[in-house]
């Protein structure tokens, strides 16, 4: 459970006639930080012996079993009058094995 | 085994990025989309007219007056924005005029504050920008609305070049001019459309065009061969409306892009009513044309 990383903030904006699309001004150095990341995973493994050679990992693997919607970066709109975050994975299950010889 | 679970996951991560409502093409509120020099590269002290395109829905009243400032700062090599954060400041701004078309000076110091000469307060000089060009950063505001920015071409000597080289270049070099963008064509269906009777949610092709001579071909000079050697303008029109959906902000033309065209589509909205729609060819020199266009969907 980290702290979010620090981010620059862009507080205004200005059109940028020649290139024709707005132009961020930014706020002061890692002035802001993105939200506090959370997220609580689960694994479950088991190891088969398959004789003296060979053993199979079998594991089941359940991330962000609260579903929570981590904070992974910051995205402005064109204008960069509105401002959301990219989150991260939602809930995921994964059932696999890895089979060493 | 694990990549087995990162391909689908790469696809879900994909689609938790937030969506924005407002499309940057469409018009809801009155701003400035582009400003024109006249002409389009001119010499400090040099006299040139500027038009700003100020573009509104149909419904709007009393529109604000643009205010016009030169700024004075350049940018620190520390920034990278495309003029100085100094130029949001009163300090450095100056005062230009007040209108939707302005005639005033450039200002006489331009090539040593934005060009190759050297500036005073210890500051490096400028680089030109990939076409050659230095800019004077004019600032226009409307209203509370975000400023706008528009760089003023400026003719500066040639930097980093021999006597010879220079002389060369001088004689060969021709000013930018601004190009003309030719009316505007709309079909559907390969049928030619009046602007005055589009048919409510018809998908609208829409084909800019300019003349051969308006990509203009212009002496460039390449600092690290020390040659002189011919280019030939990119153009980019940039498409705007007060109402429907475009498929593209924009389209254009590369250097070595021969075509006269530049095309959209536009997706007329479903019901009734007046809508506007303009046009700003930009040639990659800094030069610039616009249009607008009254359109009624119905009936």
């Amino acid at each position: 459970m980290p702290s979010g990383a620090p981010r620059t903030p862009v507080i205004g904006a200005l059109f940028d006639d020649r290139e024709d699309r707005y132009q961020p001004i930014f706020g002061p150095q890692n002035g802001i930080r993105l939200p506090d990341f959370w997220q609580l995973d689960l694994r479950v493994d088991r190891a088969f012996e398959l004789g003296r050679r060979a053993r199979l990992l079998a594991y089941v693997e359940l991330l962000n079993l609260t579903n929570r919607a981590n904070a992974e970066e910051f995205a402005y709109s064109a204008d960069f009058g509105e401002r959301g975050t990219i989150s991260g994975l939602p809930f995921f299950a994964a059932i696999g094995a890895r089979l060493e010889l | 085994m694990r990549l087995g679970w990162v391909l689908p996951c790469a696809t879900l991560f994909g689609a938790c990025k937030p969506s924005f409502g407002e499309d940057p093409a469409l018009v809801s509120a009155p701003r400035v989309l582009a400003v024109k020099s006249d002409p389009a590269e001119a010499k400090p002290g040099a006299e040139v007219t500027f038009t700003a395109l100020v573009a509104a829905p149909p419904d709007a009243s009393n529109l604000p007056t643009p205010t016009w400032h030169f700024c004075d700062a350049p940018r620190p090599v520390t920034e990278n924005n495309v003029v100085s954060a100094a130029c949001l400041d009163e300090a450095s701004l100056l005062a230009a005029g007040a209108g939707t078309t302005i005639t005033s000076a450039l200002p006489a110091n331009a090539c040593s504050l934005f060009g190759p000469d050297t500036p005073p307060g210890g500051f490096r000089p400028r680089d030109p920008d990939a076409t050659g060009g230095y800019f004077q950063p004019l600032r226009v505001d409307l209203g509370g609305a975000d400023p706008i920015f528009h760089l003023a071409r400026v003719s500066c000597s040639l930097a980093d070049a021999s006597a010879d080289t220079a002389t060369a270049f001088a004689a060969q070099y021709a000013p930018n001019q601004n190009p003309n963008l030719l009316p505007l064509v709309a079909r559907m269906a390969d049928r030619t459309l009046e602007f005055s009777a589009i048919p409510r949610g018809a998908r609208v092709e829409l084909e800019a065009s300019w003349n051969a001579e308006d990509a203009e071909s212009y002496a460039y000079f390449d600092p690290a061969s020390q040659t002189i050697t011919t280019r030939r303008e990119a153009m980019n029109v940039a498409f705007y409306v007060s109402a429907g959906k475009l498929d593209s902000e924009s389209s254009g033309r590369a250097e070595d892009d021969l075509a006269l065209t530049a095309d959209d589509i536009w997706t007329a909205p479903d019901a009734a009513q007046s809508a506007r729609l303009w046009l700003v060819l930009r040639d990659s020199r800094g030069g610039s044309d616009f249009a607008s266009y009254n359109l009624h969907i119905g009936p």
